[in-house]
Parts: structure tokens; sequence; C-alpha cells
């Protein structure tokens, strides 16, 4: 069920209609009734892992909280253990056994793995994840374990959010699950803001973009033409962003519709300073998962051993940083997907983050637009690795685009002006939140302004707007 | 050592690592990972204090003075 389909407006007016009318206890009911019939829309026979990771953290928490001291850590693991496993099955197994049996063919040894050809369960990534982080975060004091397991459950599956995030934390939305919510028109309006943009920016912006990307993106394509090449990965850089970023935004609005508020997950990435600042802007709540579920602890358990135990405090700081730094980076890579291009691309990451520390003093003085501008480009040709079928293939492609120049396609001048005309719609409205730095800058704007915006928005998505045509690049994850 | 004694450290600390000078110590100074981690080393090397996950909370820190909370909390 598509956010920007017809099915799920419908899914939607029933759900906010029950809901207006229901008493708190049975609002949360009908939520849970209403994500599972969501989640088992993609895939019924997928339930059984979300309510396994479900019902493995519900009481891992519970067991947290009534254990002894010594035990409490038993229940983390136990959670990691079981949460981990089924992502490991259902998402990288194959990966592993593909590059086991290539691995033996290459020393001579010809071995024949079981492959399990399963269908990636939707979601699966964004919700273990958040499952594991109220363990956790219940080990370290942050909060009490939930003690109803249908308010529990609500708070993994809640549809908004389960199938590609913001990865949320029991902190934040365990208590708006267990308190009366209000639903207030200033917030009913927010959220229709937001739905109404994050669905532009999808169907509008993230989905044309997509018909510059593929075909110059195409495996088969071996006809490269630097200048496409370039363009292409320029639009993927806003494909990738306006989709995952509008899905966001979606699921924040009908979140905020219901008064419930989800975390940030973007804030204008593309006006970075610095690589380091990127990642503080983009995907933060998957950023700030890796940061105080693996860099923060591997950090601390590094710090705390005899490892370079004599070095002076920077030394030993910027030694550790950049050995735990890339050990997060390449699992968060290959968190994106089972493919050694999205591992290569968490390293990459992790080098670009290594170098600004390392020359932070030069870059920071340098003319703020030139650092935006010199970030702007160093995350795309992390897209370009991201966006490739492989490493040989971001290989072919990264080359072409410092010598396959084709001045004489005809394909030049169309692909130009439709990515610059999608990128100045989205410019236009970034450039307007960056300046106030408010996601809703333009809910302040006179009413006229307002109307003629929205008007304009809605022409463009009625004329150019692909509904319910292509996922969303995230649900892969 | 005082809160005024390890107030000072850290500003020392982390202007020479951000080469920023810091005014206040209840002024905003952006507190990043690099600079947070270089703060439990220092915590742990300097101090003699070890700063756990339990009491790290990276979105609440935003000043000297939320740094130096925590570390005399951790004694």
């Amino acid at each position: 069920m598509l956010f920007h389909s017809f099915t799920f407006l419908i899914f939607f007016v029933l759900v906010f209609s029950l809901y207006l009318k229901l008493s708190h206890k049975l609002q949360n009911r009908m939520l849970l009734i209403a994500s599972y019939i969501f989640y088992g829309a993609w895939d019924w026979r997928y339930l059984g892992l979300l309510f396994i990771s479900t019902l493995t953290d519900y009481l891992c928490g519970i067991g947290v909280e009534n254990s002894k001291e010594k035990s409490k850590k038993n229940f983390v693991y136990i959670s990691v253990f079981i949460n981990l496993t089924l992502l490991g099955i259902f998402k990288y197994y194959d990966f592993f056994a593909e590059n086991f049996q290539s691995l033996m063919k290459n020393v001579g040894i010809e071995t024949h793995p079981y492959f399990l050809n399963v269908a990636l369960p939707i979601g699966i990534s964004f919700y273990t994840f958040q499952s594991i982080s109220y363990t956790v975060d219940v080990y370290r004091g942050k909060l009490k374990a939930c003690k109803n397991f249908l308010d529990f459950a609500l708070y993994v599956s809640y549809f908004p959010q389960l199938v590609a995030g913001p990865i949320e934390r029991g902190t934040r939305l365990l208590p708006q699950i267990l308190n009366p919510r209000t639903i207030s028109k200033e917030n009913f309006i927010k959220g229709l803001y937001c739905v109404f943009w994050g669905l532009f920016l999808k169907v509008v912006i993230a989905d044309n973009m997509a018909d510059l990307v593929d075909p110059v993106y195409d495996i088969n394509n071996s006809a490269y033409n630097g200048i496409l090449t370039l363009v292409a990965t320029y639009s993927f850089a806003i494909q990738i962003y306006c989709d995952f970023s509008g899905y966001s935004l979606i699921a924040i609005g009908l979140a905020l519709m219901m008064g419930i508020k989800l975390m940030e997950n973007f804030r204008r990435p593309y006006f970075s300073m610095n690589i380091s600042d990127f990642w503080r802007r983009w995907h933060i709540s998957l950023s700030s998962w890796f940061r105080d579920y693996m860099f923060s602890p591997l950090y601390i358990y590094f710090q705390s051993s005899n490892f370079f135990k004599g070095s002076s405090i920077q030394f030993r700081h910027l030694l550790i940083f950049l050995v735990v730094l890339f050990l997060t980076e390449f699992l968060l890579g290959l968190w994106h997907g089972a493919g050694w291009n999205y591992a290569f691309f968490g390293v990459y990451h992790s080098i670009l983050i290594g170098g600004y520390y390392l020359t932070k003093k030069y870059w920071d003085k340098l003319n703020k637009y030139f650092q935006i501008f010199l970030t702007f480009n160093l995350t795309c040709v992390g897209w370009l690795i991201f966006r490739s079928e492989g490493l040989v293939h971001f290989y072919d492609l990264f080359l072409s685009i410092f010598s396959s120049w084709n001045l004489d396609d005809p394909n030049n001048l169309i692909y130009l002006k439709q990515f610059f005309a999608l990128t100045i719609l989205l410019f236009f409205h970034e450039i307007v939140e960056e300046k106030k730095n408010n996601r809703y800058a333009i809910l302040y704007a006179p009413k006229y302004l307002q109307y003629i915006l929205y008007t304009f928005a809605i022409i463009l998505m009625i004329l150019f707007g692909q509904f319910a045509e292509r996922k969303f690049i995230y649900f892969q994850f | 050592m005082e809160k005024s004694e390890v107030l000072k450290e850290l500003k020392n600390l982390i202007e020479g690592q951000t080469e920023k000078k810091i005014k206040d110590e209840n002024q905003d100074i952006d507190i990043d990972s690099f600079t947070m981690m270089l703060v439990i080393t220092f915590a742990h090397q300097k101090l003699n204090i070890k700063l756990d996950m339990d009491k790290l909370d990276f979105d609440q820190f935003k000043s000297l003075n939320d740094l130096a909370d925590v570390i005399i909390a951790s004694k």
C-alpha cells in the first residue's frame, strides 16, 4: 500500500475517521489492527517476523527490569541476537552464501550452498533496529519497560513509520502511545502540509528525476556519455533525497494529524558545510541510531582498553575515532543492502569524515558556499557508488565523467532542461526553509502567496505526478 | 577536581580542537561526535572518570556546562 496510492488514501480516511471517534485505549487497538493490515497488504507471510521481533523485545524489556544487575545484559544480547538473526537470514544470507561460493571457487573448491531466494521483508531493517533500541534503552535506564504487550506492539508496528522510518526511540514514541493524544487544528494543518509537500517531492520531483537516472545507470547501457552520467548522478542525488525525505515527511505528517510527533529525519542535507554536518542532516534517525548504539559504545570500549594507552589524549582519541568510524560506517553502508557497493559507500563516507577531521582547520576556513559546493559534490560521488550495480559498474561510470563526453547527443538538452526545472522547484522550497531554519516556514508566509504556491504545486502534480507507479527507494532496504 | 577547573580544562580542550573561541559556558557550541568522544577520552585519561552510555544523551549536550555536569555526575 504505497502512500501515494488511492488505496492508501481510502485506508487512511477510514483509520482517521475512526481515530477521531474512539477513546485513547481503543485508538491504540484500532491503530495496531490498522498497522498489521497495512503491513500485511505488502505480504501477509512476513507478519510473523514483525510479531517475533515485537514479542522478543517486549519480553526482553521486562526481563531487563526484573533481573538482577548481573543478568540484565543477557536480555540485551537476546534482543540483539534474535533481531539480527532475522535480519541476517532474510536480508544477508544469500549475499554471504554467494560470496562464500565465489571465494571457494577462486581457491579451486566447488561448493553448492543452499540459497533461500526469499524477497526482502519490507521494513525489516527499520523495525528490528527500532525494537533493539527499546531494549537497550530499558537496560540503560532511559525508560521503563512497557507492561502492556498491545501498546508495545503498536510502538513497533505504527504504520506511518513502519516500513521506512523514521527509526523511532522508545523514549520518544512510547510515551505518546501510552498517554492520550491531543488532536489540534495547528497539528492537523502542519500534518497536512507535511503530507502535501512529501507527496510533491515524491511524485513530481523524485519520480521524474528517476526517468533521467534509470537509463544512464542501466547495467546494459554501455554507451557512456560523461555529460549524461554527471547529470544523472546529480539527478540521483535529488531523486533519493526527495524520495526518502518525501516518505519521511508523509509519515511525520500522518502521525502529526493524529497528535503524534515523529522525529525529524532530514534537515536540508545538501546545505551541509562538511561531511560530518551532512550526517547530522541526512537520515538522522539512522545515523543517530548508529552513533548511540554502535559508535559510542565501541569507542568507549576501546577507550577503556589498553589500546595505545600511553599516548597523548589527542592522538589516542583520533586513532580510536578513525578505527571505530571505519567499522561503523562499513556496517551503516551494509545496512542499506546486501551488496559490496553499499559497503564501499559506507567505507567511502568513513574516509570523507576522517579526512574532514584531519583537515578541519583548513576546510573550516574556506568560503561557506564553496564548502557547501564541495560537500555536495563529494556526496554525489558517494551516490554514484550507491546507485551503481557493483564496483566495476561504478568504476566505468566514474571514469566516463572525465573522458567520454559526447556533446552531439540530442538527449543532452532534454536531460538538462528537465534536470534544471525539477532542481529549481526543490531549491526554492529548500532555501526558504534553510534561511528561516523552519520546516513550516511557508505556512507563515502571506495567505495569498501560500494559495499561489499550493495551486501551482497541485497543477504540477496533476500534469507531471507519477502516482503509485514507483515504490519508495528505501523500501528495498 | 572542582567544576570550575573541569570547565577550564574542557574549554582549552575544545578550543584547541575546533580553533574557535568559546565566550560563555552556556553557549551552544554545536558538539559533534568527534568532540564528544574527545571529551570522553579526556575525562578518562586526565580525570580518571569513566563516562558510560547510561548517562550520555548526545542530543542534550549543547554547552560546556552540560559537558561539565555529566563529568561531575560520573565522579
